[in-house]
């Protein structure tokens, strides 16, 4: 499969999911019409328009008014879904195709609106935590979700015969509802980012949903009529190709097409199936992130085209040079657009030099400004976005930042210890490390000079466990006049440790109790500051419990608190530690008093070094194998001596040799952190049991961690 | 022909130079230029700043004739005619690469990943990348008859860029960084391609037809215009929407810099002050200068308690060069803002910023070695020079009655050294232990002054009894290598004597015999590689010793501005080829035989 790409224009900024593909109507067709698109953005203006002749003919356009969080399409079910229902705000207004505002609406809902479904008279809404259902504007249920909300729908009320919403949750799971209460909780191996009916429709039985991932995996459920799910296929990509941001299905050729958006700006097609895993056909990758994707006939009637918009607000067509298609009609249209598209840039030519015009005055304006008034300037504030995760196979952070306008530089500082992995291929930018003094409190400090026409900067990192700071990031956008805006990223001590499934049964050996008067939401808070996934606000109002997983040792941590206690149980040694340090200090800030008692269990310590040794020793065996594998390639310099002189078990180590390197790769640096997680255990170890280091033996750990065969009588050199 | 060219060989040409008939071969090695004829005698020999990285002959100020360029170690590019430095360009890093372009143009690479197009002496645009640039090449891939320049990086990357807009017009990467390209008609094609190889071993070629066609112009033009729209848009935005509530600074506020020279500081080095004309702090400052850090950039983010309207850095510039140095300051009301204005202008830094003026000292403090010239010049002009080439004090030490009498003391905040300019009566005196810095003053003043010959008097007893000892630790360190030579030899040919000894005794089964014969070859082994590394460390000696004999002899050239200067140089080779140390000594102090 082949395509290319085709820019039409360039929107402005544009939430997700907020440019659909109207479908064909019985008169366009017969007229043979491309089909229309219709754009909400964040201005809050709404638009129809077609694309004639490579151009923009607009249909439509309403006056800004608030921004806009999601757009729908709907209608009586059964008829043509062409009805357009958007969301800003706390209300949702419906417009006909030819632009007539036939619905406005006020949900009521507490928080603004973020996600939005549309489906017959049924009318599903959500903010970050509330959820809505409304039958004919009328208010059917609430549900309060404990957890943020990234997105919703429901299956075929048809076929399902009844609502049955479904909300995708940042707690690693999907929530299944039956009126105000969760059917089933599913979980899932991500945090799901977006909902699709399988097929638009649900699939033949109506009950299956794609579910796209924060991992980037995708996976396809059936959910039957008692809320029972299961998975029917799972997608498993790389996860350094991003998490999905939209996704479409399509039919050309006869056949269903999976349509994806990606994060890291990658759109792809596969061919989709209820019973196979999709196959990859068609891949293509642009600088910025994907905010939605739809298919459609835009630009030529009856030619399939995948419609793009990114995060800066290109919308793109990627077109079918597809062997099927008749190659006359795209020989005929391609001409048409070589002509249409010189018309097309003397019309923008036109509309920059007028702009350049009204900016210069602009700017003269803006200088007498700055030559005279001492009245303050404050500039407006340009859309970033920034996201911070985890990838927990290769135990690294990533950030992503992508901004409105293109960067001209990124200022990164932090007072904790950080450790940056170059990404290679995904930034231009020029990095220069600068020294820091001791006496700035600073730890890193690093420019990244971008290259010009970059909008998103990628970074991976990472910290040891109990390191505690806040990274700071000074945008510098390529617009003047100059001004950088500031996002900050808490690095907390625990890290490494991630959200999991609730129902654990497994009972660590070790536990830590804290008693005091303090409240429920400091509680909250407290923990929070140590722990990443934690809602803003506590779940509940008496008793809260979260289990997390340690992604490097694969510890538990379980959590229970409420108002002037907090137990926390775990094998974990050191993270009682740092848990315990924290606690105290916030506190102590606060001038309460805590009773702490804390039980370290021998069971725990073994379970600890166990779990320490069985990932160093691999890790040593690589390094070690590396390091010979170097030094054998420098014995044959001569090509004829190689086979000769080798015994089998090193030709066979040489050959190897790129996939050792290829799996050493796969999780940068662990074994120095191992090593290093491996002294903090034994600090921590003597630290909460008050027994007192031998001489010398912590210089005895450190040495014994260099070689795999002593690392078997570790536990020796702890005082038990 | 086996020649041995003691300097070492680190860049070759083969061309015709200016007046010759036949080509040449030149070679660039430490510190030196030589060529040499078919026949292989020298015919040319000179010394240039610092390790030669690559040579290239060409025409390019289109005289006619051909000018050896010489990019070296010490950031600069030389343009040699017959062996007269006709021109120096400055750069910002060691020049690993160079390359000639059409009419009067060439390429060059530095070593922090610069790559870019002169034409004559005008850079036409350069780029830097965060990778290093392995190979330079040109190739006309379009097919337009222009050739583009072809990088290969480090990284695998290969790019092809117009010569004179710099814009890419292709690339490619490869899975490993990019050991050479290349350009010849493989195939046999009447057509020559491009042929790239990487560290991995993979080969790509590439021609005309590698160029996509569907990436046609047009949907580019679109692309950038509507681009060029939405920036406009964001700037209007900026402009309209501007506010006057909020946490903003005042739009009249100012940043104010200067530049001081500092001993007071722990480390005596160049200050640069900043601060707001109001009560606005400093959240944050990032200087960008090419050569000065680590890496090009260097951020100032104080301490949370320590924000202020003032902020104070440190510059070290480790050369004696013009920099720009560009400053970027981010201002806000307070240093919890998530919005600050930044603030960016460029300062420049004269040559000699890391000296410090001070007043005349004493006399016994003067440096005993000097340089003395005639010079007819008004002082008022050199108190211009002054304030071109150093950081000047508000208050200024130099002594001056205002005609023909002006003097003044530089320290130097490397090793504070001092040195004395003395200007009296159409005489000019500068006294200074450094003959390196010496030599620098004495160009400036000649460029400054526009002067074509300083025909100079010089004393540096210190510096002749450096040469001397140079030149005695060559004869030693010459002899030393052949001697080790030899008991290599010696050594080998003792090796393969035992090596067949110890397989007879293997072949008789006397074990006793064999084991002893291998013991000994053990132990001889043991001793040649001693040898080998004092063979080494031995010829690195050399190396820096030739490299010092050479570095003398070109700043005591540098004493004296001639346009005949080059006939100087070929007598102090001579000088130094036959130890001849009274010649060197006349050398030196006027500059003639």
């Amino acid at each position: 499969m082949e395509l290319y790409r085709v820019d039409y224009t360039l929107l402005g900024m544009v939430s997700s999911n907020c440019m659909k593909v109207l479908p064909i109507s019985q008169s366009d067709e017969a007229e043979k019409k491309t089909q229309k698109i219709i754009v909400g953005d964040q201005e809050g203006i709404v638009q129809m328009f077609q694309i004639r002749k490579g151009k923009i003919n607009m249909l439509f356009k309403t006056l800004p008014l608030e921004k806009i969080t999601e757009v729908c399409l709907g209608g009586a079910l059964g008829t043509v879904q062409d009805k357009i229902f958007l969301s800003m705000g706390t209300s949702v207004r419906g417009y006909t195709k030819k632009g007539r505002m036939f619905l406005s609406f006020d949900t009521g809902l507490l928080e603004s609106i973020k996600c939005m479904y549309v489906t017959g008279n049924e009318l599903l809404v959500s903010g970050k935590h509330i959820f809505s259902h409304f039958n004919d504007c009328k208010d059917i249920s609430t549900y309060l979700c404990p957890e943020l909300i990234n997105s919703i729908l429901t299956l075929d009320v048809i076929k399902m015969q009844g609502i049955m919403p479904i909300l995708a949750c940042g707690d690693l799971c999907i929530r299944i509802l039956e009126g105000s209460t969760v059917k089933e909780t599913f979980y899932l191996s991500s945090e799901p980012t977006i909902l699709h009916l399988m097929k638009n429709n649900g699939g033949s039985y109506g009950n299956e949903v794609l579910v796209g991932l924060q991992s980037g995996h995708i996976v396809l459920l059936k959910i039957e009529k008692n809320a029972s799910t299961s998975i029917l296929w799972e997608l498993v990509t790389q996860s350094k190709q991003g998490a999905i941001t939209c996704i479409d299905c399509y039919e050309f050729n006869g056949e269903d097409h999976l349509l994806i958006g990606r994060q890291s700006g990658s759109v792809e097609v596969y061919s989709l199936d209820s019973h196979s895993v999709p196959i990859e056909k068609y891949k293509y990758s642009c600088s910025e992130s994907i905010t939605s994707i739809q298919g459609g006939a835009i630009r030529c009637f009856g030619i399939p085209e995948i419609v793009v918009t990114t995060f800066t607000g290109w919308l793109f067509g990627l077109s079918f040079v597809d062997q099927h298609i008749d190659k006359e009609i795209v020989l005929e249209s391609s001409n048409i657009i070589l002509n249409d598209e010189k018309q097309k840039i003397l019309d923008i030519r036109t509309e920059v030099s007028d702009l350049e015009r009204q900016v210069a005055i602009e700017r003269n304006k803006y200088l007498e400004f700055t030559q005279k008034s001492s009245r303050p300037s404050v500039l407006p504030y340009l859309a970033i976005k920034n996201s911070m995760f985890l990838d927990s196979e290769k135990l690294i952070y990533h950030l992503i930042i992508e901004l409105e306008a293109t960067i001209d530089n990124v200022l990164l500082q932090c007072n904790c210890s950080v450790n940056l992995i170059d990404v290679e291929n995904n930034n231009n930018a020029v990095v220069s490390k600068s020294k820091c003094k001791e006496e700035d409190n600073n730890t890193l400090l690093i420019t990244y000079r971008c290259q010009l026409n970059t909008t998103k900067l990628e970074l991976k990192m990472w910290s040891h466990e109990g390191d505690q700071g806040i990274l700071t990031l000074y945008i510098t956008p390529l617009l003047q006049p100059k001004c950088c805006q500031v996002c900050k990223f808490p690095i907390k001590p625990l890290l490494y440790h991630q959200r999991t499934k609730k129902n654990i049964i497994y009972q660590p050996q070790s536990f830590m109790t804290l008693c005091g008067g303090f409240s429920l939401s400091e509680a909250h808070l407290w923990i929070s500051n140590c722990l990443p996934g934690l809602p803003e606000k506590p779940a509940s109002q008496e008793n809260s419990e979260y289990s997390f997983e340690s992604i490097i040792l694969d510890t538990v941590l379980l959590c229970e608190y409420s108002r002037g206690s907090i137990n926390i149980k775990t094998d974990n040694i050191t993270a009682i530690s740092i848990l315990k340090d924290n606690f105290s200090r916030d506190a102590t800030m606060k001038n309460i008093k805590l009773d702490m008692t804390y039980e370290i269990s021998e069971g725990s310590l073994i379970l600890m070094i166990d779990a320490i040794v069985s990932k160093l020793k691999t890790d040593i065996k690589n390094d070690k194998t590396l390091k010979l594998i170097n030094a054998i390639k420098q014995l044959s310099v001569n090509p004829h001596t190689n086979g000769e002189s080798l015994t089998k078990e090193y030709l066979i180590m040489v050959s190897n040799e790129d996939k050792l390197k290829q799996e050493v790769s796969q999780t940068p640096s662990r074994m120095q952190r191992l090593q290093a997680i491996m002294l903090a255990l034994f600090d921590d170890w003597h630290k909460l049991r008050g027994l007192n280091v031998k001489p010398n033996s912590r210089e005895d750990l450190q040495e014994a961690l260099q070689t795999s065969n002593t690392l078997d009588s570790l536990i020796s050199m702890f005082e038990l | 022909m086996d020649y041995r060219i003691p300097d070492g060989v680190a860049a070759i040409a083969i061309s015709k130079l200016n007046s010759m008939k036949d080509p040449a071969i030149i070679i660039g090695g430490n510190c030196s230029i030589q060529a040499f004829d078919y026949k292989g005698n020298e015919i040319l020999w000179t010394v240039t700043g610092d390790n030669v990285r690559s040579i290239i002959v060409m025409d390019i100020d289109l005289d006619g004739s051909n000018e050896l360029l010489v990019g070296s170690d010490d950031y600069e590019i030389r343009v040699f005619k017959d062996d007269i430095i006709i021109n120096e360009i400055s750069e910002t890093s060691s020049i690993c690469s160079l390359i000639s372009l059409s009419i009067g143009r060439f390429a060059y690479a530095l070593d922090n990943g610069t790559v870019g197009v002169y034409d004559k002496f005008r850079r036409m645009w350069r780029v830097k990348s965060k990778s290093s640039v392995n190979f330079l090449e040109k190739y006309d891939l379009d097919g337009d008859g222009k050739e583009e320049l072809i990088t290969g990086w480090s990284n695998g990357k290969v790019d092809a860029r117009n010569s004179i807009t710099g814009e890419v017009i292709f690339r490619d990467v490869l899975s490993n960084s990019i050991a050479g390209v290349v350009v010849g008609d493989y195939t046999r094609a009447g057509k020559c391609q491009l042929i790239v190889v990487s560290i991995g071993g993979e080969v790509r070629g590439y021609d005309s037809t590698s160029l996509k066609v569907d990436s046609g112009v047009q949907t580019n033009v679109i692309h950038d215009l509507l681009q060029k729209r939405q920036i406009l848009m964001s700037e209007l935005n900026n402009y309209t929407k501007a506010s006057n509530e909020g946490q903003g600074i005042p739009g009249d506020t100012r940043l104010i810099t200067e530049v001081s020279v500092s001993e007071e500081t722990t480390e005596p080095c160049v200050l640069l002050t900043l601060s707001t004309n109001n009560s606005m702090i400093l959240k944050a400052v990032t200087v960008f200068a090419e050569g000065i850090f680590e890496d090009e950039t260097h951020v100032v983010h104080p301490d949370r308690e320590c924000i202020s309207s003032e902020l104070k850095i440190t510059l070290l510039p480790p050369k004696d060069i013009l920099l720009d140095i560009h400053i970027r300051a981010f201002v806000g009301s307070s240093e919890d803002n998530d919005q600050f204005h930044v603030f960016e202008l460029t300062r420049q830094l004269p040559k000699f910023s890391m000296y410090l003026l001070v007043p005349y000292p004493e006399n016994e403090d003067v440096p005993k070695s000097f340089v003395k010239f005639r010079l007819v010049e008004r002082v008022q002009r050199m108190d211009l020079w002054l304030t071109q080439n150093f950081i000047v004090p508000q208050k200024t030490p130099v002594k001056t009655n205002g005609q023909d009498f002006w003097k003044i003391a530089i320290k130097s905040l490397r090793d504070s050294s001092l040195t004395c300019v003395m200007f009296e009566k159409e005489v000019m005196l500068i006294y200074s232990a450094n003959i390196n810095f010496t030599a620098d003053i004495v160009q400036t003043l000649a460029s400054y002054l526009s002067l074509d010959q300083i025909d100079s008097v010089a004393e540096f007893p210190k510096v002749l009894d450096d040469l001397r000892e140079s030149i005695q630790s060559v004869k030693t360190l010459q002899q030393n290598a052949v001697k080790l030579n030899a008991s290599i030899s010696d050594s080998s040919a003792l090796l393969k004597n035992l090596i067949v000894q110890a397989e007879d005794f293997r072949l008789l089964d006397d074990m006793f015999h064999m084991a002893k014969c291998l013991n000994d070859i053990f132990q001889i082994d043991k001793q040649m590689i001693q040898n080998h590394q004092v063979t080494c460390e031995n010829h690195e000696q050399l190396l820096v010793t030739l490299k010092k004999i050479n570095n003398i002899i070109q700043n005591a050239s540098r004493l004296r501005v001639n346009n005949n200067r080059t006939d100087t140089i070929t007598s102090y080779r001579q000088a130094v080829a036959s130890e001849n140390m009274t010649i060197l000594k006349k050398l030196i102090e006027t500059g003639n035989k």
